[in-house]
Parts: structure tokens; C-alpha cells; sequence
């Protein structure tokens, strides 16, 4: 049998039909004394002759470490191969179909610990939605109060991180007076702003003193969200009780304002 | 199945993004003569928003890249006026005293707003209110100065200006 390159050994959810895994002496840390032969075994329900299957599983896998159960994810008991590879394979081909092998030693350092398909050789796409089935570990089994206290740790911790966000992002703004800040790269730029003649807050670059557009500062007055919220409204209480609508702040707030016209001309 | 309709909404919603930015780009007037500001600096007044902005410049982007600007505001009682503000900042530094004893010699009176910054330091403004006249008098001091003869014509752009013939303020 050809030396193979890698060592893929995993399971998918539900039963299993097939079990391959490859070995090979860069995979793992500590290498076999016979990694060179390399080995590929395949268990099948109706195997002819599991015995045979049996003696090379214990000869050539004595290294990596299986983490073996009935149901995939519903119980697990972690199997050195070499020393329990014979329980595995002598079980009945009945037995064999709901045997699946969730994790290795070697496959998880290989697949960033998620589970593969026996027999088989990921391609991308497989492999990217593998981590579209991915779950947290499930708790369900553990007591009550400790769920609760797990599920308010990871709350806290939400909580917590949210929190330290905005205090970072209001302390850069505060240091430097202008934007910068994570939730200001988030929702728009904050710029310094100037009175213009009129009394009226004026943005401006403060690299070169160029002034900007009024929008360009993020705030619930002139946010685009905003404007376009508003001129929809505007346009819409326009159109239905035929009042004047107000002059726009800017073009996105004058074409939300046309739109809500057109809006409010129609539904009602 | 999904993945490739998910990844196709994607797509369309990334070009049309992109196309959404790009046609939110002004469109900049190019070869501007000095004498033909008079016009740019009209539309501004009558079409432009609160805070509409006419911005000449030399050059697109770089170091050498010199600008001046107009902005546009409304007051409370409604009416439009423009304002012209040279910033004292690193790149027109030797310009700002010029411009301001330029001024001074023809007469405008002009005002100097600190910012309480350490890299645009001060504004230089001039409240034009609607006089387009006194505009074009301002614009052409400030090419003169600011873009000297080597830029005999130059880029302009607006910012927040409505595309339709309309007038908005008084």
C-alpha cells in the first residue's frame, strides 16, 4: 500500500458506513515507529473479513488518539486506536453502521477540529460549509444551574466587550477631538466643526482645513438614515394631507422626499 | 444551491454599491478660467444647500494640491449667502498672510476664527453674503494669490448642490 501524504479521520452526523484514515509522519507529533508503511483501512457493514481489518488496524495505528462514540456528539469516549482499535472493529456490522469517529489527535490538527467525512477527501466547498454546521457544545445534558450561570457568563461577557467598546471609542473622541474611533469607523467620520456665518456647525477636514459636506459628520440630525427616514416622511405627510413639503437638507433628503410623495400619492 | 444564490445576491449587491459610490463622485469642471467664476459661484448661492461647498483646485490630490472654497448658508429668516474660508494649515501657510494683507488692501473686511487646533490652526472668512460680485472680487484675489500664475486654469467641483434649476433660500 502507498505511502499516503495525510491522515484524515473524522465523521459526519448520523451513521457511518465507511471508516478510512490515513497516516502519515508530518501529521502528528509523535510519529509511529511504522509510519512509513502508512495504511488505509475501510470498515464496512458487510466487511468480509473484519478480523483481517482488525490485526492491521492495532499494527499500524498505535499513535493517533480517536475520540469514538455510538451517536456522533451524544456520547463520547476518547480510544487510543493501537490499544482499542480491536473493540472497534470487532463489533458486529450491525453495530458498525452507528459507529462514527468524530475526532483524531491528528485530524483535528488538520481540520481545525472540524469533523470531515470518512473515506474521503474534503473539497472547499464541503469544507466551508462544515463550518456552517458548526455548534456550540451542547450543554443540555449538564445541571440546570449551571447552564444558567454558563449562559449569563457568556452574556456578561457580551455585555462586557459592548461596553468596553464604546467607553474606548467616546475616550478617543474625547483625546482627540475628532473621529477615529472604532464606532466612528463604524457609523461614518467625526469631524471637527467650525460656525459658519450663519451660526451653523461647519465640518472641515483638519489635515488640510477643506470644508465638507454637512453629512459627512455621523448624528441622528443628518445621518443618511436619517435623511432619507425624514425626507420620506416629509414627502409622504405631503402627499397625503397637501401640505407644503420642507426645503431638503441635502439631495438624498430631497429624492427620499420625491419618493415618499410618490408613496403616499399611491397607498392611500 | 444556496451558497451560489447567496453569493450572487452578494455580487449584485457589492456592484451596485459600487455603483452607488461612484455615482455619488462630483463631477469636477475642468480648465476653469478666472474670470468665469462668476457663474460656478451664481449656482452655488441659488441651487446649493445649507452648507453647499464650490471647492477650486490645483490638483486632484498630492502635496501640491492647493484649494480654495466657497460654502453656502442659510440663515434663520431664510436667506442665502455664500462665505469664502482660507484655512491656515501646512500647505497654505505661505499663502495665508498674503492673502490677508491682499485683502486688506482692497478694502473687504474679512474675520479670523481660531480653531483650538494644533494642524488647521485658524480660518480667514470672509462673509460674502449674496453679492456675487463681491464673490468674484474674493475668488479672483484668492486665484491670484493662492494658485499664482503658474495655474491659469484649474478644477472645480460642488458638494450638496441640487442638479435641478431651482433656487433654494432667498
Amino acid at each position: 500500500m502507498d505511502p499516503l501524504p495525510s491522515l484524515s479521520l473524522g465523521a459526519h452526523e448520523g451513521p457511518v458506513v465507511a471508516i478510512s484514515f490515513r497516516s502519515s509522519r508530518s501529521m502528528c507529533d509523535t510519529p509511529p515507529q511504522d509510519a512509513h508503511r502508512g495504511s488505509e483501512h475501510v470498515l464496512r457493514p458487510n466487511a468480509e473479513r473484519p478480523e483481517q481489518l482488525k490485526t492491521e488496524a492495532a499494527v499500524t495505528c498505535e499513535w493517533p488518539v480517536a475520540t469514538i462514540s455510538r451517536r456522533s456528539g451524544v456520547s463520547r469516549r476518547k480510544t487510543p486506536l493501537g490499544s482499542r482499535a480491536g473493540s472497534t472493529s470487532t463489533a458486529s456490522p450491525k453495530a458498525t453502521r452507528s459507529i462514527s469517529v468524530t475526532r483524531s489527535g491528528c485530524a483535528a490538527k488538520k481540520t481545525g477540529g472540524r469533523t470531515a467525512r470518512p473515506g474521503r477527501q474534503l473539497t472547499l466547498a464541503q469544507y466551508l460549509r462544515s463550518w456552517g454546521r458548526w455548534r456550540p457544545p451542547s450543554t443540555a445534558k449538564l445541571p440546570r444551574s449551571f447552564r444558567r450561570t454558563w449562559r449569563a457568563a457568556l452574556g456578561g461577557l457580551a455585555v462586557g466587550k459592548a461596553v468596553g467598546v464604546v467607553a474606548a471609542s467616546i475616550e478617543a473622541d474625547v483625546a482627540t477631538g475628532a473621529g477615529g474611533s472604532r464606532v466612528g469607523q463604524l457609523v461614518g467620520r467625526g469631524y471637527p466643526t467650525k460656525l459658519n456665518s450663519a451660526g451653523q456647525t461647519q465640518p472641515y477636514n483638519p489635515v488640510n482645513g477643506q470644508y465638507l459636506s454637512p453629512s459627512a459628520n455621523p448624528g441622528l440630525r443628518l445621518s443618511p438614515v436619517a435623511q432619507v427616514s425624514s425626507g420620506f416622511g416629509q414627502g409622504y405627510a405631503s402627499a397625503v394631507t397637501g401640505g407644503m413639503v420642507p426645503d431638503a437638507v441635502t439631495n438624498l433628503q430631497a429624492w427620499a422626499q420625491v419618493l415618499g410623495h410618490m408613496v403616499g400619492s399611491i397607498a392611500p | 444551491m444556496h451558497h451560489w444564490l447567496i453569493a450572487l445576491i452578494g455580487a449584485v449587491v457589492g456592484v451596485g454599491l459600487f455603483l452607488w459610490w461612484y455615482g455619488q463622485r462630483p463631477y469636477r469642471y475642468k480648465n476653469i478660467q478666472r474670470n468665469k467664476l462668476a457663474r460656478f459661484l451664481e449656482t452655488l448661492l441659488h441651487r446649493g444647500y445649507q452648507g453647499g461647498l464650490l471647492i477650486l483646485e490645483t490638483k486632484r490630490s498630492g502635496p501640491e494640491r492647493k484649494f480654495l472654497q466657497f460654502s453656502k448658508y442659510i440663515g434663520q429668516d431664510g436667506r442665502a449667502g455664500l462665505e469664502f474660508g482660507f484655512p491656515l494649515a501646512v500647505w497654505s501657510r505661505p499663502y495665508y498672510d498674503v492673502l490677508r494683507k491682499e485683502l486688506e488692501a482692497e478694502g473687504i473686511r474679512f474675520q479670523l476664527h481660531d480653531t483650538g487646533r494644533q494642524d488647521t490652526l485658524q480660518f480667514l472668512v470672509v462673509d460674502i453674503g449674496p453679492d456675487v460680485a463681491l464673490a468674484q472680487r474674493v475668488a479672483d484675489l484668492a486665484v491670484h494669490t493662492v494658485f499664482g500664475s503658474t495655474h491659469s486654469s484649474f478644477q472645480a467641483f460642488y458638494q450638496n448642490v441640487s442638479p435641478r434649476a431651482e433656487r433654494i433660500g432667498r
